[in-house]
């Protein structure tokens, strides 16, 4: 989409004519969403977009604007009021004591919105990185606090304050003489400050002195978290990632990256915490849930196997950088509506506007090459169904007044629709292979340019006749690792507040939580969607799981129709094991007064039947295994990097590529590495955007 | 896609050739300024008669720091001296002691950032150049572990606070043993610390047989969990050790109060 947005941007003139091909009824992708009973949203998984996703919101506001000024802004409103700024984080680590315990994260807000352009002299830079750092952990140091008083600047802020007798001073002054801690807190406070100060003209030279130096600092500094971690866990929390943050500092020092042509990907070998454990971070810090919320955000575990967490250490650091140190307006922005509604439809919309032509019901089956192999001769599509009189698919529902996409196709817009209904045909199952008809695309007289925009997952079985031939494209379709996911959604009748989630949502906002009991570690109270569905008596809230998906020992045989049913069914009972299992330790109200959970909160459908009770009402909710090739989700393991493929690669010179799988500068499976990617496969056929303006892709 | 601009159908439209294939991660300037420069030796270690600009800066921004600690140093002397004076000159006025006391306080606070050994200490090792950077093992080669399974959590009742307690009231006690092969514990936990305590200042005297005469097992090392929360122990017990229960409290040097019972049995 990113790609189609920019050829047919008005600065090209119309120069390019685009047409998208996509299988199904809808776009998106694993981004894909639809609008169920009721109106619902239902999606692939938990979507939030970070602060730092500049391209990606760029792209968006660019949409929105347009619209607008083509007087159709009353459609999807202004971009402000689709994303929902989100600064309160909060991530459960195992309790001592059994259960968990909930740590809360609140992000400071930060002046403008992402998109807006950067300042002038706004660097990516390491340097500027680790000021920060140190600028964090000097506050760290300063800010922490210890029965509601901070550690080190008590002292300061009572003398700053109102005048105190000299009997309260004389007491603060044996209360600190005899605080062991304080002399360290203050003094790594000062060393920290002078390192940040020096570090802004780090060289090679210094960079040595700079090392030891961060050791020096590192020793006690990690004694200390020791020490404290012993008698005051509330501040475990904070002296992890303080451990962490020490660990790559050193790291960054030693391995010499600041100054390394490859930047964050000469480390990109290893395995993150492999990469920090190296440079001194303690075992518990690399079991912290902070570290593990991340890995759990990130899906960062091979084959989907939480024994196996691998994610490589370059870019960890690049998109852990980012997120802490690149966001603007907010941390983290929540969606008003489902990713289809807020993103793709308006999208969808604009793009329609420009002229751009869609052929759903088109599933990729093949590029050939020609016979020398310098570029693609020939497209072959699978048509999954054909439109009634040989119109064109309206793919767009009405909710709420706003334009949708639904969770299923419209069959009455389709060639022998009741037909295709009562077939039970899939059409973005990778596993049914059904078709009406293929169509074949010849190059110079059908296309001239091709973008393959597929999950890289389905690039075995679209592109054959790349793959086959090319060991580049054969190495990235092994190396770039991708993990199936399970997802699922309740809407329910009392809010979280009732069933014992600490806070009020005035007092205390929803949270995004991470590091959460398997298989469903990351969730969110997603309240804030339920005005755009369409229930005659709302529910309380809606709330989304979602977690890695553990692929079988043997990956399932070509066709095999039952594949992603019984999948679909281990997520169902994933999800009502988990409700009444690990649920309990966060909203206890759910469950009667014999510990058993109470299905009744779960809200059903409206239709007017008879309500399930018990276990079954369950089958009223909404929940998915993402195990299709293509909404599989890409995750970058040590060393992929190297097997990664630039949408600018030019072996072929018709062809490109796009997508979070790609050598896109930002090698995560996100919304922004694959717009990044897109605006890279527009670079490659006409000049534009320029690369600079491509924000972030020179980071190191 | 085509291109609705003319062009000769019989040419195929090929994509022009970008620039560069991949992002430029390098620090640009500083690669310029390497690529422009003459090839010039190693860095030789400051203290070897070398001026090397970079360290200038350092070394200049240390002794900032020293220098500012001998000022409030110097300032607190003389403000002392001035109240001593003007004690011995009968124009002390008691109403300005607090003040006095307050900013020598704030100067005295300042001291003790500035002059700490631990600031000296690393002062010096900015000071010191350090040219040997250690060849980093290769990937792959250090190994650790996976993040820890939550425990099952207990069943608690509806209206019960479903998030612990930030601060438990015991901590966890992983014991594991040395040398002899048989033998198992019966300590779980120990009391929490009342004040920061570190796992060096944990420590037991030995445990003593009950009911026996055997030697006390003395090798007793206390240090914090690396695979979870709370501390691990290890107890060395001599091949020969008598069967039995063993037992001995658990003491800190942060407080009068042992931990706990230490309890192990050796069959």
């Amino acid at each position: 989409m990113a790609t189609a947005w920019e050829l047919t941007g008005p600065e090209h003139r119309g120069r390019y004519q685009v047409t998208v091909y996509q299988e199904g009824w809808r776009l998106g992708g694993k981004g894909a969403s639809g609008r169920g009973d009721n109106g619902r949203i239902e999606e692939h998984g938990l979507h939030i977009w970070l602060g730092f996703y500049d391209n990606a919101f760029r792209m968006m506001r660019a949409c929105h604007a347009e619209l607008d000024a083509k007087g159709l802004g009353h459609l999807y409103g202004d971009f402000r009021d689709a994303w929902t700024a989100e600064n309160d984080v909060a991530l459960c680590s195992a309790s001592e004591a059994g259960g968990f315990q909930r740590w809360q994260v609140h992000m400071p807000p930060r002046a403008g919105y992402p998109g807006d352009p950067l300042a002038p002299d706004a660097v990516f830079s390491l340097q500027y990185y680790m000021a920060g750092a140190f600028d964090l952990l000097r506050a760290l140091v300063l800010d922490t606090t210890v029965d509601g008083q901070g550690l080190a600047t008590r002292f300061d802020k009572a003398d700053a304050a109102a005048p105190a007798s000299p009997a309260e001073l004389a007491a603060r002054i044996a209360e600190l003489a005899r605080m062991g801690l304080f002399a360290s807190a203050a003094v790594l406070a000062e060393v920290l400050g002078v390192l940040s100060a020096l570090v802004r003209s780090v060289s090679p030279a210094t960079a040595g002195v700079l090392m030891t130096a961060v050791d020096a600092v590192a020793v006690p500094l990690r004694q200390w978290i020791e020490d404290k971690v012993l008698a005051e866990s509330p501040l475990r929390f904070l002296w992890e990632i303080a451990d962490l943050t020490l660990a790559t500092l050193t790291g960054f020092l030693r391995y010499g990256i600041m100054f390394d042509p490859r930047g964050l990907d000469a480390i990109d070998d290893y395995e993150c915490r492999e990469w920090m454990r190296l440079n001194g971070a303690s075992l518990r810090s690399l079991q912290s849930p902070f570290l593990r919320g991340l890995y759990d955000l990130s899906m960062g575990y091979e084959d989907g196997d939480p024994a196996k967490p691998r994610l490589s250490a370059g870019q960890g650091l690049r998109g852990t950088l980012r997120t802490f140190f690149g966001y603007r307006g907010a941390f983290m922005w929540r969606m008003r509506a489902g990713m289809g509604d807020v993103v793709f439809a308006p999208l969808y919309t604009a793009l329609k506007e420009r002229g751009v032509e869609f052929r759903f019901f088109h599933r990729l089956a093949d590029i050939e090459l020609d016979e020398a192999g310098t570029h693609a001769a020939r497209l072959r599509f699978d048509v999954q169904a054909h439109i009634t009189g040989g119109g064109e698919y309206r793919p767009l529902v009405d909710v709420q007044g706003r334009p949708c996409w639904p969770s299923v196709p419209d069959y009455a817009q389709l060639e022998r629709g009741e037909a295709l209904l009562a077939e039970g045909r899939k059409f973005e199952s990778h596993w049914d292979r059904r078709r009406e008809s293929e169509a074949v695309l010849e190059v110079s007289r059908d296309f001239d340019m091709v973008v393959l925009g597929v999950g890289v997952g389905a690039v075995p079985y679209c592109a054959n006749g790349i793959v086959s031939r090319d060991p580049r494209w054969q190495a990235m379709c092994r190396d770039v690792k991708t993990v199936a996911s399970q997802a699922f959604q309740v809407w329910l009748n009392e809010d979280l507040e009732s069933l014992g989630w600490p806070g009020n949502r005035s007092a205390n906002p929803a949270y995004i939580t991470g590091a959460f009991a398997k298989p469903f570690d990351t969730w969110c109270d997603m309240a804030h969607v339920v005005p755009e569905e369409a229930w005659k008596r709302p529910p309380a809230t809606s709330v989304y799981f979602c977690a890695v998906l553990r692929d079988p020992p043997e990956p399932p045989a070509e066709g095999d129709m039952t594949y992603q049913p019984a999948r679909d069914a281990e997520v169902r009972a994933n999800a009502e094991s988990f409700l009444e299992g690990p649920v309990r330790a966060i909203w206890p109200g759910a469950y009667d007064a014999a510990g058993h959970f109470r299905w009744d909160v779960l809200k059903a459908d409206e239709s007017g039947g008879p309500e399930p009770e018990g276990r079954a009402r369950f089958a009223t909710q909404y929940w998915r295994a993402n195990v299709n090739p293509s909404d599989r989700y890409v995750i970058h393991t040590p060393g992929s990097w190297r097997s990664r493929i630039s949408p600018l690669d030019r072996t072929y010179d018709n062809l490109t590529i796009a997508g979070d799988w790609t050598d896109s500068g930002f090698h995560s499976g996100c919304v922004e590495g694959a717009v990044m990617s897109g605006l890279l496969a527009a670079h490659a056929i006409s000049g534009a955007p320029d690369l600079k303006d491509i924000i972030a892709y020179d980071h190191p | 896609m085509t291109t609705p601009e003319q062009h000769d159908p019989a040419e195929r439209w090929v994509r022009h050739v970008p620039e560069r294939t991949g992002p430029q991660r390098g620090p640009a300037a500083a690669a310029a300024a390497a690529a422009a420069a003459p090839k010039a030796p190693s860095p030789a270690p400051v203290g070897e008669g070398v001026r090397d600009p970079d360290v200038l800066i350092v070394n200049e921004a240390v002794a900032e720091t020293v220098r500012t600690a001998y000022d409030v140093l110097n300032d607190t002397v003389k403000q002392g001296r001035k109240a001593a004076e003007q004690f011995r000159g009968g124009t002390y006025n008691v109403r300005d002691v607090p003040d006095d006391v307050r900013h020598m306080a704030a100067n005295m606070l300042g001291l003790a950032k500035q002059l700490s050994t631990a600031a000296f200490e690393i002062c010096e090792t900015l000071l010191r150049q350090a040219d040997t950077l250690m060849t980093p093992p290769p990937p792959g080669s250090t190994h650790v572990p996976p993040f820890p399974e939550p425990k099952s959590h207990p069943a608690q009742q509806p209206g019960a606070q479903p998030i612990a307690t930030p601060v438990a009231p015991m901590i966890a006690l992983d014991v594991l043993f040395n040398g002899k092969e048989t033998v198992r514990a019966h300590t779980t936990t120990l009391a929490r610390p009342e004040a920061p305590t570190g796992a060096a200042q944990i420590g037991c005297d030995g445990l003593a047989q009950r009911g026996g005469s055997a030697a006390p097992i003395t090798d007793v090392v206390f240090d914090t969990n690396p695979h979870g929360p709370g501390l691990r122990v290890m107890v060395t017990v001599p091949k020969d050790q008598p069967a039995g229960v063993y037992s001995g409290a658990v003491y800190c040097t942060t407080q009068p109060l042992p931990l706990g019972q230490l309890v192990i049995e050796v069959d």
